[in-house]
C-alpha cells in the first residue's frame, strides 16, 4: 500500500492492495486531530490486510478522528463486515459502482454520505455504448456500516 | 419403477413441490435413489419404513431461532445419527443474513447447506455432486463440479513470494471467463486467502504440530513440500481450488471460527487462534459455494465455486453454500 501524509499532518492518501505487508502503526503516531483519509485508490484487501489495519485503527492517539473519503466498494465491504474497521473515524464520501447493463462499463461516482443521500439507480449513460448505468449494488447492503 | 436396492438411498424433506421434482430428477440423474416427502412427520415415517443413506432437508425461510419442523428434524436426525454409518444430512437454505449463517454454523452446526435459488432451484451439478460426495468415499477434484471440458489451469508453489503472482493470474484468468472486473477481484482475493491459508495454517510437522500458524504473514514461508493451486472455469461459473498434502484442517475447529466471525465480526478476537479463522471468514463472504474436502493427516482441498457475474449486484445477491466433507483418515 502507497502512504503520502501531507506536511500538516492533515491529509492522508492511501492507495494499492492492504494486505500482509502493510504496517502501518508507525503512522498512527505521526497522526493528530481531523485528519482526511483519501482511500479511493485502495484495490485489493484480504484479511491479513485487515489484521493489521485494525492494529493501526486500534494504535491512534485519541486526539485523532479520521474522516475517510472516496471509500471505493472493496473498502465499504469491509466497514460492512468488520465490526469497528474504522474505529472512531467517520466517513464522508463513498464511490458508488455503477454498471453498464449492455456493455459492462464501469463507473464509480463519488457520492456523500454526511449526510445520507438516496443512491440514485441510474448514473448516465455509457460512455462506451450509450445505455444507462445502473447502480450495481443493492442500496441497503451497501450502505448498512451507516446503521451502526 | 423400482430403484435397485444397492444404490445410494436418499430422502428428500421440502415442502416445495417444485424443488422436490428438481431435487428427484437431478439426484435421479447422479445415480442415487430418490424418496421425497414433503414433511418432517413424512420424513419420518418414510425413515422408519426404509433406510436412508443420505437426507437432504430444505429449511425453507425458517428464521434461525425459530424452532421449526424441519429445523427439528435435521437436529433430531444429527443426534440420532451420529455415527458414520447413520444418513448424511444436507440442508437447503434461501436466508442469508449473518444470524442465520452464525446460527447453522454454531447452533446448528450444519457441516453441509446449499443455497436455494429465487427460481426454487439449485445448481444442479453442484447438488449432484454434493450428494455423490456426501455418499461416498471420493472427494477429491475441481473439475467435476464444472460442465463440459472445463478450461483449467494448474499452478504450484512451495514459497509465499510466488504467492503475488498466484493472485494476478487468478484476478485476470477470472476476467477472461467472462466475470466482471469487480467480481474478478473477489476471486483474486478468495485465491490470496487460499494460498494463504495453505502456506500458514495448513503445514504441520510428523507430530501434527503447526509449523508456521504462528508467523506473521508478512514473514516468509518455504515449505518441503508443494501445494497446488488450480483455477478452472465453464461458461456458467469459475471454481478455485488450493491442495496441500497435511490434512491438519479440524472440521471443529472450522465451524467454531466462522460461528464466532460471525457472532463477533471483529478480526481483533483472540489473536492466539492464528489467522486461519478470519481467512475461513473471508472465503466464506467472497465465494458463492465454499467447500473444503479433508483427508485427516493426507490432505485438504479448498475449493471455491463463483457463477460468472456479469455485474457485482448480481455477485453480491447469490445465496451462499458451504460444504464441508471427511473422509477416511
Ligand atoms: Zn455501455
Amino acid at each position: 500500500m502507497n502512504v503520502a501524509l501531507s506536511a500538516d499532518g492533515r491529509a492522508l492518501t492511501l492507495s494499492g492492495p492492504l494486505s500482509e505487508k502493510d504496517d502501518l502503526t508507525r503512522l498512527a503516531a505521526q497522526l493528530s486531530g481531523e485528519v482526511r483519509v483519501d482511500v479511493g485508490g485502495v484495490g485489493r484487501i484480504n484479511s491479513a490486510g485487515v489484521k493489521g489495519w485494525m492494529s493501526f485503527v486500534a494504535a491512534l492517539p485519541d486526539s485523532v478522528q479520521l474522516v475517510f473519503e472516496r471509500c471505493p466498494a472493496g473498502f465499504v465491504s469491509q466497514l460492512n463486515m468488520v465490526a469497528g474497521f474504522i474505529g472512531k473515524g467517520r466517513v464522508a464520501s463513498v464511490a458508488v459502482p455503477y454498471t453498464c447493463p449492455s456493455c459492462g462499463e464501469s463507473a464509480d461516482p463519488i457520492v456523500s454520505v454526511s449526510p445520507l443521500r438516496d443512491l440514485p439507480a441510474t448514473h448516465g449513460p455509457c460512455p462506451r455504448c450509450g445505455a444507462m448505468l445502473e447502480l450495481d449494488v443493492s442500496p441497503d447492503e451497501f450502505l448498512a456500516f451507516l446503521q451502526g | 419403477m423400482t430403484a435397485s436396492p444397492l444404490l445410494k438411498q436418499v430422502l428428500f424433506v421440502s415442502a416445495s413441490e417444485a424443488l422436490r421434482q428438481f431435487g428427484d430428477r437431478v439426484l435421479r440423474s447422479a445415480g442415487l435413489a430418490v424418496t421425497s416427502a414433503p414433511s418432517a412427520a413424512a420424513a419420518r415415517e418414510s425413515l422408519a419404513a426404509r433406510r436412508a443413506d443420505l437426507v437432504v432437508v430444505d429449511l425453507a425461510d425458517a428464521p434461525q431461532e425459530a424452532s421449526g419442523a424441519m429445523v427439528d428434524l435435521l437436529g433430531q436426525l444429527r443426534e440420532e445419527s451420529p455415527s458414520p454409518q447413520g444418513p448424511r444430512l444436507l440442508a437447503l437454505v434461501r436466508v442469508r443474513s449473518a444470524d442465520h449463517f452464525r446460527a447453522l454454523f454454531s447452533k446448528r452446526r450444519i457441516t453441509n447447506f446449499l443455497a436455494v435459488g429465487e427460481d426454487e432451484t439449485l445448481e444442479p451439478r453442484e447438488l449432484a455432486v454434493t450428494a455423490q460426495k456426501l455418499v461416498s468415499r471420493q472427494l477429491f477434484g475441481l473439475s467435476r463440479y464444472l460442465g463440459g471440458s472445463p478450461r483449467l489451469e494448474t499452478m504450484e508453489l512451495d514459497r509465499s513470494e510466488q504467492k503475488d503472482a498466484v493472485v494476478d493470474r487468478a484476478e485476470a484468468f477470472a476476467v477472461e471467463a467472462g466475470c466482471h472486473p469487480r467480481v474478478a477481484q473477489q476471486i483474486a482475493i478468495a485465491v490470496d486467502e487460499l494460498v494463504t491459508n495453505a502456506l500458514y495454517n495448513a503445514p504441520v510437522d510428523v507430530k501434527g504440530a503447526a509449523l508456521y500458524a504462528h508467523l506473521p504473514r508478512s514473514t516468509p514461508v518455504k515449505l518441503d513440500q508443494r501445494i497446488v493451486i488450480q483455477l478452472a472455469s465453464d461458461p456458467h461459473r469459475v471454481a478455485i481450488s488450493a491442495l496441500d498434502p497435511f490434512g491438519s484442517l479440524l472440521p471443529d475447529i472450522v465451524m467454531d471460527y466462522l460461528s464466532r466471525c460471525f457472532a463477533e465480526r471483529s478480526p481483533l478476537m483472540s489473536p492466539q487462534r492464528g489467522g486461519a479463522g478470519l481467512g475461513l471468514y473471508y472465503l466464506f463472504n467472497l465465494l458463492h459455494s465454499f467447500i473444503i474436502d479433508l483427508e485427516p493427516g493426507h490432505a485438504t482441498e479448498s475449493i471455491g465455486l463463483l457463477d460468472i457475474s456479469k455485474s457485482y449486484r448480481a455477485y453480491a445477491a447469490r445465496g451462499r453454500s458451504f460444504n464441508l466433507f471427511v473422509g477416511p483418515p
